[in-house]
């Protein structure tokens, strides 16, 4: 990745020769060892490789949830600044959705929250909120649930649904999911993944790390391994899906 | 499924029910067999009764809960039994493992510690070594060494093996394996469930993940609302289900190749009602009137008016 392309589609995100360092056991280790990795706007990037490998922590640097020690992480073409709210722009999930909503917070302010950030001028109101809410979970296949619902009513797999509306209502440019599916069973697991599919269509670019290697295969434009903290990308398999 | 049973039977259920002091009748009148040395999978959704056969099984259920019918476990009737023929029973006859490894071993204590207690409670004496070379047959490598380990020093796929080595240790007639791979890469899965095999136990593995149990079992069991729905041999259910919930299952299963996956219409029924017909209709694209009228029975092991040529 010595140079630069300027092409007409630009990466959303990109990732040059990044290095987490990790305290280990004994010592520190290099979890990730100069990871380079392109996302461009509709593109699915999946991420393989066996437990501990360090996906979920090249998953957080794309997040910009974590800065590497060295190497350059930009989103549209911008060097993350410390610091950075993100504000809507990168959205993360996470395999445990329960313990990614807030418990506190009836679902329909947690899945419209995100358009209230700062750079949105047309901010619903509260009425509105809830019907937007009511609207995104009947796409879904919820119409059943209440939206003054709080997580803790709510099966493993509508929190999942839940989170994701979340993570995609505000438009995001990047979607980073870390085992998405993994706790879910084979139909909800299915509609997160024509979720995904959909919120590529409409632009949004997406990294997604799982260990099943078929759901990976039926929903990627790309497929990459990362071992022993390096990342290998396999031969495109778009023609799959 | 004739399969010879020398010395003694494995799992044998007839007519299960299980229902729970909310109403909800979690189990309706199953029946299936667990030969030694045979892997039965149940498959199905969240809250199709996979788990509460297995605890039922394994004499786990609350004591509120109502079970009818029989489950002989090597040839000893669990239904029934005082807590005291319980325990001889999952101490002889019976293991589990359980879907998480870090949970299933005290972190205070190695894992070798760990394991030669369950082979001491099993009255297996470990010789030297017993445990690490048992371990090392399941593809730990440098077991001696790892056995001085605490739990979290080690990886799920190594401590779901362990875990396999604990529950193996006296031979049962049937080890319960409740999602023992729901959180390992396909890699470890795989030897996970060699493991479990090589036991020579007959298994009864509840799974979610059909590509798995394609690869490990000799029959299947696809559960719907209590009921089992589709039984057979793994290779041929799963290569062409007749059931048309098993074939919903399927298509909602990535396969690569296959496209996107597709999700089933609607949500499982709960179980406090009883259906006047086949619990799948609301759901199934094949249904028809007679369909929400009369429960089909299990008829050349598929429970279905369409697939039998309308009513029995």
């Amino acid at each position: 990745m010595s140079t630069t392309v300027a092409s007409a589609a630009q990466p959303v995100l990109a990732v040059d020769e990044v290095w987490v360092r990790h305290p280990g056991e004994r010592r520190v280790s290099d979890v990730l060892r100069g990871v380079s990795l392109r996302v461009r706007a509709g593109e699915i990037v999946g991420i393989q490789g066996p437990s501990g490998c360090g996906k979920s922590t090249l998953l957080r640097v794309c997040a910009t949830l974590e800065r590497p020690a060295r190497g350059r992480v930009r989103i549209g073409g911008h060097e993350v600044p410390r610091g950075w709210r993100r504000d809507g722009q990168v959205m993360p999930i996470n395999q445990n959705a329960t313990g990614a909503l807030d418990p506190r917070w009836p679902i329909w302010r947690t899945i419209t929250e995100p358009l209230l950030a700062r750079h949105h001028t047309h901010r619903p109101t509260t009425v509105q909120r809830r019907e937007i809410a009511r609207e995104q979970l009947r796409q879904v296949g919820l119409d059943g649930l209440d939206v003054d619902a709080r997580p803790g009513q709510l099966s493993g797999g509508q929190c999942q649904r839940v989170a994701i509306l979340r993570a995609l209502i505000a438009k995001p440019r990047l979607l980073v999911a870390d085992e998405p599916t993994a706790a879910l069973d084979v139909s909800v697991a299915a509609g997160v993944l024509h979720l995904l599919a959909n919120a590529a269509s409409q632009g949004i670019a997406i990294v997604i790390a799982s260990h099943d290697r078929a759901a990976l295969r039926v929903l990627c434009t790309r497929v990459a391994h990362l071992r022993d903290g390096t990342l290998v990308e396999e031969a495109e398999i778009g023609a799959n899906r | 499924m004739t399969t010879p049973t020398p010395g003694r039977d494995g799992l044998r259920i007839e007519n299960l029910s299980v229902r729970y002091p909310s109403g909800a009748h979690a189990v309706r009148r199953i029946s299936l067999h667990v030969a030694p040395g045979r892997t039965l999978a149940l498959v199905g959704e969240s809250g199709c009764g996979k788990t509460t056969v297995a605890m039922a099984v394994l004499g786990l259920l609350p004591g509120t809960a109502r079970v009818e019918g029989s489950i002989r476990l090597a040839e000893h009737e669990v239904v029934g039994a005082s807590e005291a023929s319980l325990r001889r029973i999952r101490g002889l006859h019976v293991g589990l493992v359980a879907q998480d490894p870090m949970r299933s071993f005290d972190p205070l204590l190695s894992v070798g510690t760990s394991v030669r207690e369950a082979w001491r409670v099993h009255g297996r004496r470990p010789v030297r070594d017993g445990v690490a070379t048992t371990l090392g047959e399941l593809g730990i490598p440098e077991p001696r060494r790892r056995l001085r380990h605490r739990p979290h020093q080690w990886s799920g796929g190594m401590l779901q093996r362990a875990a396999i080595a604990a529950a193996g240790a006296h031979t049962p007639a049937l080890i319960v394996a409740d999602e023992p791979t729901s959180a390992l890469d396909a890699d470890r899965a795989d030897a996970v469930l060699n493991a479990l095999r090589a036991t020579g136990a007959g298994v009864l593995l509840i799974s979610h993940d059909l590509e798995l149990v394609a690869r490990h079992s000799d029959e299947v069991s696809v559960m719907y609302a209590g009921t089992i729905v589709e039984h057979g041999e793994a290779a041929k259910v799963l290569a062409a289900p007749r059931h048309p919930y098993a074939s919903a299952l399927l298509a909602a299963t990535p396969r690569p190749g296959a496209g996107l996956p597709v999700p089933l219409p609607g949500a499982p029924p709960g179980l406090d009602v009883e259906p006047a017909g086949c619990a799948f209709a609301p759901r199934c694209p094949l249904a028809g009137e007679d369909c929400a009228e009369n429960q089909p029975p299990l008829h050349h092991d598929v429970a279905c008016h369409r697939v039998n040529g309308r009513a029995a």
